[in-house]
């Protein structure tokens, strides 16, 4: 399996490739493309940092990659592009082959499509936006061009399994480390700021900011997406009085349950690591590690991390033992206890770190 | 500017919900698309057949997005559908349904899911209107459907309708000559979905603090929540593994851009 990894600066490449990583991907900020559109990004990443700035910074980076045998893919996958974005999109993508890279990250049917009718030759590879949940979807993507699809974060091994051993898909790509979001990647329709907002009445607007209490904006609480804002859950209808204990302690349960939402939806250090062991069984192609943003010290312990535990692969550990020793390394790596509730495959673990299931649906 | 004539459907997930049929109506949409666990039994799907067929009603089968688990169990479903004598439409939310439909069930009438229009729906979206670029605000009223090769595609694939949200933003889609109809759905417009369920097994205080898949005891028919917070101008409200916003004010412009049906939606369509 290789090791699919992000950057967001030339200069990590040499680092990167060294540690271990076998596959690339980044994406290319556009100045016009922000002017236009500032909070709908060109690759769902609206932070300026976590993409490189030009094509020609792109081209390096490919060169550099290819010295080392290592594949470059490019991000192209906002949910969706309108037909007034197409001159823009198609001066873009050229530019991006032009620069040599191996292959388009895409989620927009329409996009392949376009891209496939104006003869743009280069590989297209499915993002988890594209939301493939059986093998009938991977073979749709199949018929119009896609060679490999990343699977959503929400599946089980078992459907993943289900998935990889049907659907005639050349590649599939597993997430493995960093961001989970309890919203379906493919089917989620919140926006994203490019930033935490300091000064809302600056980016907003007096008008609209001067409408709430002062403390709403005073605590940064316009947060990078509005799935993570901090709200108030109660129950749509109210509550009939007089409930017995055993009613009220259920219904406390259920509204508590509900503001794990708003708590917990977004995690930015899962794992999957555990799974390796069925992922290489599966014919998994590559386990992807998320965080173009994160610093490259950061990056390079993943890669570390995922490494050695795809190399002892190569032995025959039994699956126990390797688990064992996944936990084990996780949490000399990280300095932190494997955690079921951010584990991205929960039923891998053992029972001791039970509670989190993932049952057939 | 096209001149339509508007078709009214109810939209139930629920026979329960029957009860809010009126004349009106000249179409029934029942189903889930959220979750393939919440599929109808056959003797649900005969009793509104029935209903279907008692009330002289068009129909139309709203599927979720599903696993392989998930397409052998819609199976049967869509079989006993298929030999209906009449059209019989089903929505499709997942690429790979409509796949299947085209190989297996030639009878029935493909129609794109809300799930695959992909406009965004957050409502803090309405604070920023104002101040962005025309470029962004045209962005946010319109979608894919706007793109020629992808409408020629869906007509290809025997789609020649699509379903919208009745976005806070408002709609300025332009479909031109391109043969697809669209249906508005109101006042519910979905936000976001998951399959890590928060309302599966949420009585259980022992698994308060967990998120996962968990067993299903369709909870979600049970309870909904309001999150609310003052930077939305209005609140999600939350049922089962979904998200929703309210917006009971219909464009006055929708004939205009496509929309001959409107899908009314008398209860959060869970």
């Amino acid at each position: 399996m290789k090791i699919m990894t992000p950057f967001n600066t030339t200069d990590e490449i040499h680092d990167l490739a060294e540690n271990g990583a076998t596959e690339l991907y980044t994406g290319v900020n556009d100045p016009d493309w922000i002017r236009k559109y500032p909070i709908a990004g060109i690759n769902r990443r609206v932070e300026i940092k976590s993409n490189l700035n030009g094509f020609e910074e792109l081209k390096r980076s490919v060169d550099i990659a290819h010295s080392y045998n290592v594949p470059v893919e490019l991000t192209l996958n906002e949910h969706y592009y309108t037909q007034a974005q197409y001159p823009h999109l198609l001066d873009y993508v050229k530019k991006a082959i032009d620069a040599g890279i191996d292959a388009l990250v895409v989620s927009d049917i329409a996009l392949i499509l376009v891209l496939r009718e104006h003869g743009m030759n280069v590989p297209l590879h499915l993002s988890t936006g594209g939301a493939v949940f059986n093998s009938e979807a991977g073979g749709f993507y199949a018929q119009i061009g896609i060679s490999r699809v990343t699977i959503p974060r929400h599946l089980t091994l078992e459907e993943i399994r289900s998935l990889i051993s049907k659907a005639a898909v050349p590649e599939f790509v597993v997430f493995i480390l960093n961001s989970r979001c309890a919203n379906i990647d493919g089917l989620c329709t919140f926006d994203h700021l490019p930033f935490k907002c300091p000064d809302p009445g600056k980016f907003l607007g007096m008008a609209a900011v001067s409408r709430y209490p002062e403390h709403v904006f005073s605590k940064d609480i316009i947060a990078t997406g509005a799935c993570m804002l901090p709200y108030l859950v109660e129950f749509l209808e109210p509550l009939p009085t007089g409930l017995s204990g055993a009613r009220e302690e259920k219904l406390n349960a259920t509204l508590k349950r509900q503001q794990l939402w708003d708590k917990n939806h977004i995690d930015n250090i899962p794992c999957g690591a555990c799974a390796l062991y069925d992922f290489k069984r599966m014919g998994v192609s590559s386990v992807k590690i998320v965080g173009r943003g994160n610093p490259l010290r950061r990056k390079i312990g993943d890669i570390k991390f995922i490494k050695m535990l795809l190399d002892l692969l190569d032995g025959d550990m039994p699956k126990d033992e390797y688990m064992r020793y996944a936990r084990n390394l996780y949490m000399a790596n990280y300095s932190r206890p494997c955690r079921s509730i951010g584990c991205y495959y929960p039923e891998v673990l053992p029972k001791e770190y039970s509670g989190v299931t993932h049952e057939k649906g | 500017m096209r001149k339509v004539d508007t078709e009214f459907a109810l939209y139930v997930t629920n026979i329960e919900d029957l009860k809010h049929y009126e004349r009106k109506y000249t179409r029934l949409y029942y189903g889930n698309e959220f979750c393939q666990r919440l599929i109808p039994t056959q003797r649900e799907l005969g009793l509104v057949l029935d209903f279907v067929k008692d009330n002289h009603l068009a129909f139309t089968l709203v599927t979720p997005y599903v696993t392989d688990n998930g397409l052998a169990q819609w199976s049967s479903i869509l079989s006993t559908l298929n030999w209906r004598k009449e059209e019989t439409e089903v929505v499709f939310n997942d690429w790979g349904v409509l796949a299947w439909i085209n190989e297996a069930y030639p009878r029935l009438v493909p129609v794109m899911g809300r799930l695959l229009n992909k406009m965004k729906r957050g409502p803090r979206l309405m604070h920023f209107l104002e101040i962005m670029p025309q470029e962004t605000v045209d962005y946010l009223r319109t979608c894919s459907l706007d793109v020629p090769v992808f409408q020629k595609f869906l007509t290809q694939n025997r789609v020649q309708r699509a379903e919208l949200d009745n976005v806070l933003q408002g709609i300025g889609l332009d479909l031109g000559a391109s043969g697809i109809h669209l249906s508005l759905h109101a006042p519910y417009a979905y936000v976001t979905t998951t399959r890590l369920c928060l309302a599966s097994r949420c009585e259980d205080s022992e698994i308060e603090n967990q998120i996962g898949i968990f067993p299903c005891g369709r909870e979600c028919r049970k309870y909904a929540f309001t999150h609310t917070h003052p930077v939305l101008p209005t609140p999600l409200i939350g049922k089962g593994n979904t998200k929703f916003i309210k917006n009971e004010c219909i464009p006055d412009d929708i004939e205009s851009q496509g929309v001959d049906r409107i899908v009314y939606e008398p209860e959060i369509p869970m």
